[in-house]
Formats: C-alpha cells, structure tokens, sequence
C-alpha cells in the first residue's frame, strides 16, 4: 500500500487541484440548472467514466481498438437481462453487468492478445466483435428483446436509497467518477503506470526487461472493459431501456476521439473533454441528426492529420518550448 | 565439481529467408565468463545472439539456461532468468525520462531476483546520465544512449549480459571506460559480446570465438586466434574477393 | 449451396485483394475500403435510375473507374502524409469512411437504393433452378480475380509489385517508382470492391452503411490468409465465405458471422502470420517477436 502514496510531485498535484475544480464545479451544476441540463450533464458523466476506460486501454497503453462499445452495450444489456427477466437487484445487476464485459474482454483478449495481434488488426477485430454483437443483440430476441430491445428497467436502488430521481442519480454519477479517477490515477501514478507505459511504447524492449507485455495488456484490457461495462450497466439503468443501438460504431469512434482531445494517458483530460463534447453534440444533435457524425469525422481527420498528439500534446509541446527559453535565459 | 553452465547451447540452428545464418552451434557459457565472437559481416553473429536471448526461437536445437531449458521466441522468460541483452542505443523507451528508463528495467524482474539490484541513481552514476536523468530519452545523443542501454541492462540483475556491437557509435574516450567495466563483471556475471572494433577485443584478453557463415569456427583466446592463418583468410579473403568485385 | 458457397467466397475475394495487397505494400489499413463497395453499388443505382435495368452492364466499367478514382484521390489527399505512421492512418482512414458514409447519407436519403438485377431468371443446373444473376457474378469475379493473379505472377508490372511488397527500399534502390506502384495498387485495389459492389447490389440492402460489414469481412480474411498474398486472398475468402454460407442454413445469419469470427480469432491464436505466408507486412502483425 505504501507504495501507492509516494511523495507527490508538482505534476501529480496539478492532478489533484485540477479533479477537485471539476468535480466541485459539477457538484454545483444541479443546483443552477434546469432538470434537462442535469438529466443531460449526468448522462454525459457517466459517458465520461466511459471515456475514462478507454483511456485505460488506449490512454495508458497505446492499444487501440475500434470497438470498445462493445463492452459498454455488454454491461447495459447485462443489466437489463437480469434485472427485467431475473428479478436481480439493480445493484447486483451492475455487478453481473461488470462481470460479463470483463469475461468477453478476457476471452477475446487472451486469443489476440497472447496471439501478438496488434495495432491495426487489433482495432479491426476488435471492430468485428462490435459488430457481430450487436447482430447477436439484434437477433437473438427472445433474450435480447431484438430490435426493440429491453424496457422497464427498474429504477436504480442501492441499499434502500433511491437514486433513480433527477439529482440523486447525477450525484451518484459523479461520486462514481470521481472515485474512479482516483481510483485509476493510484493505481498508475507510481511504477506500474511508467511500465504500461513502456509496453505501450516499445514492446519489444520491455519483453527483453522480462516482462509478460501480453498479462500485462490482458489485464488492463480487462479493468478497461469492465470500467466501460459499468459505465454501460449504470446508463441503462439511469435510461430505463437498452437497444442494439448502444453498441455503436459512433459511440467507439467518439471516445477516441475523446482520449485523443484530452490527452492519451491524462485520464482527467478525456473525461472532461468527453463530458464537454457530449454536450456539443447533443446540442448539435437537436438541429441536425446527422451533422454532428460528419463533423466528428472531419474534426478527427484533422486532428490525425496536423495534431497527432491531442490537446495535451500541445500544452506539453508549449511549454517545452518554454522550457527551453528558459534554460538558454539561465546561461 | 561441474558447475552448471550460465547458458548452454545445443546444436542451434535458424534459417531466414533460405540462408542458413546460424549452423548447429554449440556454446557453453560458464559463470562469470567473458565471451567474444568475432566474425565477417553476415557470419551470424547477430543471429546467434537472437537465438540465445530468446528473441528468435531455432528451428532446432536447445538452450539451457541455468541448467532450465527455455524455448525461444519468448524473450520475457530468458530475460526473467537472467540472460539480459543490450541493445544498440535505438530500443530504449523514447517517451520516458532517463530515470524512468531504468526504473522501468528493474520492475521486470524485480519480483524473482533475491537481492535488491542497483539503485538507478547508481547506475546513472555509471552511466555518467546523472545530469540528464530527468529528460525525455528520446534526446539523448547516440552515444550516451548507448550508456542508457547498458545501465538498463545492468538493473536487470544479469547472470548473462550480451552485447551486440556496443562500441557502436560510442565515443573515443568510452570504448576504455567499457572494457574497464566489462573486466570488473568478470567471475561475477557472465558476458558475451559481438564486436567488430579489433582493439577492443584484444584489450578485453577474453576466450573469442569466430563465426563464419553460421558456425564457429575457432574458440581460443584472443592472442592465439591473431596469428592464426585461417582467421585471417576469413576476414581478408573476404575483403579480396569484394575488391574483385567492385571492379 | 455449393453455387452459393461460390458466389460468397468469389464476391469476399474481390473485396478482400486490394486490401490485402495495399497492406503488403504500405503496410496500412484503409479502414474507408469498404466505401468504395458502396461507391459501386451506388453508382449502379444511380445509373439503373437514370438509365435502366440494363445500365448494368455499363456499371460493370464505370464503378470500377470511379472507384479507382476515388481510391486515388483518398491516396493523394490522406494516405501520402502518413506512409509512417501506420495507426494514424487506421484512424485517418475511420475518419473518412465515417465522412463518406455520412456524405452518401445526407444526399442520397437514408433508405435502400433501387437496384435490379439484369438477368431475373433462372438456370436450371443439374435439375435444380439457380439464379442466373448469381452465377454471371460468380464467373465475373473469377474471370477478374484471375486476371489479377496472372498480372501478379507473369507481368513485369506484377514482378515490380511484388518487389515492392517485399522489400520496399530494395525495390526503391532497382529503379522501380514505389509512389507510382502505392498510387497503382491502392486505386486498384479500390477498383476491384468497386466491382465487387456492382455485382452484390442486386441482392443486398444498399444503404450507405453497408460497407462496413465487408471491411471486417475482408479483413478477416486477411488475417486468415496472410497479408499481401493473393492466394492467400483466396483460401481465407474461401474458408471465411465458406464456413459462413454453410452455417447459415444451421444458424441464424448473426450467430453464422459469430461463429466465424471466433474460428478467425481462434485461428490467429495458432497461426498469427496467416494461413499463406504472405509477403511484406506481417511483421507489423506479430511485432518484432
């Protein structure tokens, strides 16, 4: 445990300053805002915690895979199918809902990964479980609910208190991303965070300094799924419904985009660059359906074009830049 | 008393693309030894080293190391039992600091050694990167990120530390300072090294081994082999015959 | 069945050959590939509204053109910056079957195409009665697939491109132009799933989005059958279209696709570099090790 709470750096403390200013701004929200604006920031938060997850894997790892809804729609039907068809409690619903993302992460994982598929055939496949998932959703209706999917989700109770109203649910949104990110910013600040790293960077050097990479990846290929299956399980709650929609090309594709906005690796970054973009585009989205897509489309392609390394690839460029001016000031 | 030897190879053998590089070897590296194979371009030096730091698996043929047999193509394990191999300055993690480089070393096998290894301030010491140990990796200049490569090597607690061409790029005041080094890890751990730079070689006063088109063909001591006839002729023959070629 | 099995696997291979082939040479994944099937069945439609039923047999020529077309000005514009950088362009390349997608979308209306077939009747083959249409596809993508296979193997253009699969610089260093050869190939390869969606229109549901399931189609059975290899391009389209049309008469359709994808996966677990050793870019498969 100890090692866990090293002595923290200035970096690590612009961490902390920074997760206490968001998460108190947002606790402020539901007090100044309409009961669509809260519904809307909350839902926003809990595709923030996806976004989160993501980061995990691609963040932290530099594994990239196109399908990473996969694991969210997983989690929320998981709920769903235990909750209305099982009687489950909510609760254990989204335990069984981490549990079964976890499991497909586990499987598909260990025969790519362990196989050394990276990269680009990593993303592709990873795109074909997307898909055939979500034609298993669609078609296996009698579990599934098919096209239409699952309704009448109950509402979100967890020992006896009911979360399910419009505040109560945004601040049990946000208390579970706020213990997240400090939860995963723990875990990853100290060594093992540098090691993932490395894998991440040069895996082929970091088999030469003994380590398993392909464990490694696996497992937080894992943590990632199940984060994500959470973030699934607690939507679907919070939404009442799950459809195959949820296991969206678009939904993959934005949280991408997410990570690389905010920063691969920051955690915080992606979450309030997810949290801010979501609220573009359900803005956008009331004009125009189909305009937000292209506009991700466009705005990605030019950020792999001219910016490859995101927001905070640009602040770090900027102030090596300083940096610099600085040091030739000193002489 | 026989010792078990730190690495033992048996009848190794890898072919690329239909060239035989590496023909049958066998090699036997005990305690503490200090090995260099020398050899004409293409004598697969380097493939050997693939072979038996287990980034290569053989197309027949075993490796032993500490008396384990360990199947190639799986370098994590080799690593873990202590066969440490240094790369030429190009395979070190770009993004981290040069502390996090080293730092990063010894987590990967830090769980099975016994002993605590070297400090990384120590070994940036060594290395002479203390002053720059907190920038990116990427900026070194080759030649300290040759250093880099050793230090990392180092924290890995070796029993077997190979080096491929590490006078490589190095500069003129370093070859020395590496030798002295390298004379230092004798009896202690062993190391095996491919170099091409003949006076290093003879300064180190090691068993040498030459390769040539796959097999090794002399195994002696580095004074010896300089007067024998046959070496020459590997090494200039081939010269001769590239003169006539370029004609 | 078998004629089906057929049809499946000859329409897979069209696709999956110029995806295999630019990941031989560039070692890149265009991730838009699927596009240009879509490209082609839609101009198919558009002529068939315009022109007629029978138009059909002008699509056969013009998709292909326009594919290729379209496949050049995707690698001047976007795949020409990032020739290094490999997962940018996998993201690039998202970026703009997303934009095309959705470009198709917003102006050609979100519901399926009209598209009929130029040959409705039937055929009867060994006293059983099989869509004429299925088997002038079926001989059309061999006739063209073979084509490809002897350009590759018995030109000197081929030779060059196999050079260039194999070793780029060395092929570079002879005087061959690896620019000119990538432009070739890509717009090729675009050419080829032009067709290939010219030829499928008629029984699928063309829509802008029904490129995608043959970009993972495709790639599967690259990844079967090894990159940059044409007969390898032919053994995974056979096994992959194979294995799926005969568990679709046992399974529903989503849990064939299923299944076939675990086999795949399960399949790379042993054989990472693909059934037929391919030329180039497997090593960027397996990483270094």
């Amino acid at each position: 445990m100890r090692k866990f709470l090293l002595p923290l750096r200035s970096r690590e403390k612009g961490f902390l300053v920074a997760l206490a200013l968001a998460a108190v701004t947002l606790a402020i929200v539901p007090y100044v805002s309409s009961s669509y604006t809260i519904n809307a920031m909350r839902d926003a938060m809990v595709l923030g915690l996806f976004a989160l997850s993501y980061d995990l894997i691609w963040g932290k790892t530099s594994t990239l895979t196109l399908g990473h809804a996969v694991f969210f729609g997983t989690g929320a039907y998981t709920l769903a199918i235990t909750t209305v068809q099982y009687g489950v409690a909510p609760w254990l619903g989204a335990v069984a809902g981490i549990c079964s993302a976890a499991l497909l992460a586990w499987v598909v994982g260990y025969f790519l990964l362990y196989a050394g598929v990276r990269s680009q055939f990593l993303a592709v496949i990873s795109l074909a479980v997307l898909l055939i998932v979500r034609q298993i959703a669609t078609s296996w209706r009698s579990v599934t609910g098919g096209d239409v999917g699952i309704l009448g989700i109950p509402p979100l109770i967890l020992g006896g208190i009911d979360l399910s109203g419009a505040v109560a649910s945004y601040f049990a949104a946000l208390t579970l991303l706020t213990v997240a990110l400090l939860g995963c910013w723990i875990a990853l600040r100290g060594t093992y965070g540098k090691v993932l790293a490395a894998i991440g960077m040069n895996e082929f050097r970091a088999k030469h300094c003994g380590f398993n990479t392909a464990f490694h990846l696996l497992t937080m290929f894992i943590v990632s799924a199940s984060l994500a299956g959470l973030a699934g399980a607690l939507y679907a709650s919070m939404a009442g419904v799950v459809a195959p929609d949820l296991f969206s090309i678009l939904l993959s594709t934005d949280v991408v985009l997410w990570v690389a906005i905010g920063g691969k690796g920051s955690l915080l970054g992606p979450v309030i660059a997810s949290i801010l973009l979501i609220r573009v585009q359900q803005e956008v989205s009331s004009y125009a359906a189909d305009l937000w897509p292209l506009i991700l489309g466009v705005v990605f392609l030019f950020f792999v074009l001219v910016l490859p390394k995101g927001l905070s690839g640009l602040i770090a460029w900027g102030s090596r830049k300083a940096g610099r001016r600085t040091v030739s000031v000193a002489k | 008393m026989s010792a078990i030897p730190v690495l033992e190879a048996r009848e190794l053998s890898i072919a690329f693309g239909g060239v035989q590089a590496v023909r049958e070897v066998t090699l036997k590296v005990m305690r503490g030894e200090l090995i260099c194979i020398i050899g004409p371009n293409g004598a697969g030096k380097s493939s050997l080293l693939d072979l038996i730091s287990g980034t290569v698996k053989a197309s027949s043929g075993d490796v032993s190391v500490n008396g384990t047999p360990l199947r190639g193509g799986n370098p994590g394990a080799f690593a873990r039992a202590g066969v440490i191999r240094k790369f030429q300055g190009t395979n070190i993690f770009q993004g981290l600091s040069v502390r996090d480089n080293l730092i990063v070393a010894a987590a990967g096998v830090a769980s099975l050694r016994v002993a605590a290894g070297p400090s990384s301030e120590a070994l940036l010491e060594m290395a002479g990167l203390a002053d720059c140990a907190d920038e990116k990796a990427e900026f070194l200049p080759h030649g300290r990120r040759q250093w880099l490569e050793i230090a990392m090597a180092m924290m890995c607690q070796p029993s077997l530390l190979l080096l491929d061409e590490p006078c490589a790029g190095m500069n003129v005041g370093d070859a020395p300072v590496l030798a002295r080094l390298l004379r230092n890890l004798n009896g202690k751990i062993a190391v095996v090294i491919i170099e091409h730079d003949m006076k290093f070689v003879r300064s180190l006063r090691s068993r040498t081994l030459v390769m040539h088109q796959g097999a090794i063909v002399r195994d002696g001591d580095f004074a010896t082999l300089e007067t024998d006839r046959e070496i020459r002729e590997i090494y200039l023959g081939r010269r001769a015959r590239e003169r006539e070629c370029c004609r | 069945m078998l004629l089906n099995m057929l049809s499946a696997i000859s329409i897979l291979a069209l696709v999956a050959l110029g995806l295999a082939i630019v990941f031989g040479m560039m070692d890149i994944v265009n991730l838009a590939h699927g596009e240009f099937v879509t490209i082609g069945a839609f101009t198919l439609a558009l002529l068939q509204r315009y022109a007629g039923t029978n138009s059909f047999w002008l699509a056969l020529g013009v998709a292909p053109l326009i594919g290729a077309v379209a496949g050049l000005i995707l690698e001047r514009t976007v795949i020409r910056f990032l020739y290094r950088r490999t997962l940018d362009t996998l993201l690039a390349t998202y970026a703009v079957s997303l934009i095309v997608q959705k470009l198709l979308e917003m102006t050609m209306g979100k519901h399926p195409q009209l598209v009929s077939s130029p040959l409705p009747n039937t055929i009867d083959i060994v006293g059983v009665p099989y869509p004429a249409y299925r088997l002038l596809t079926i001989a059309i993508a061999v006739i063209v697939v073979s084509t490809c296979l002897l350009v590759l193997t018995r030109t000197r253009f081929g030779a060059d491109l196999r050079a260039v699969i194999q070793n780029r610089q060395m092929a570079e260093a002879v005087g061959i132009n690896a620019t000119r050869m990538n432009q070739i190939a890509f717009a090729g390869g675009a050419g080829l799933a032009a067709l290939a969606g010219v030829l499928i229109a008629p029984y699928a549901s063309v829509v802008a989005q029904m490129g995608v399931q043959f970009l993972t189609k495709a790639f599967l059975v690259v990844v079967v059958g090894g990159i940059g290899s044409v007969i390898g391009c032919i053994v995974g389209s056979s096994l992959v279209a194979s294995s799926e049309t005969l568990l679709n008469y046992f399974v529903d359709p989503s849990m064939a696709s299923a299944i076939v994808l675990i086999l795949a996966i399960v399949l790379v677990r042993f054989c990472p570099r693909g059934l037929v050793a391919g030329f180039g870019a497997g090593r960027s498969l397996a990483g270094k090790s």
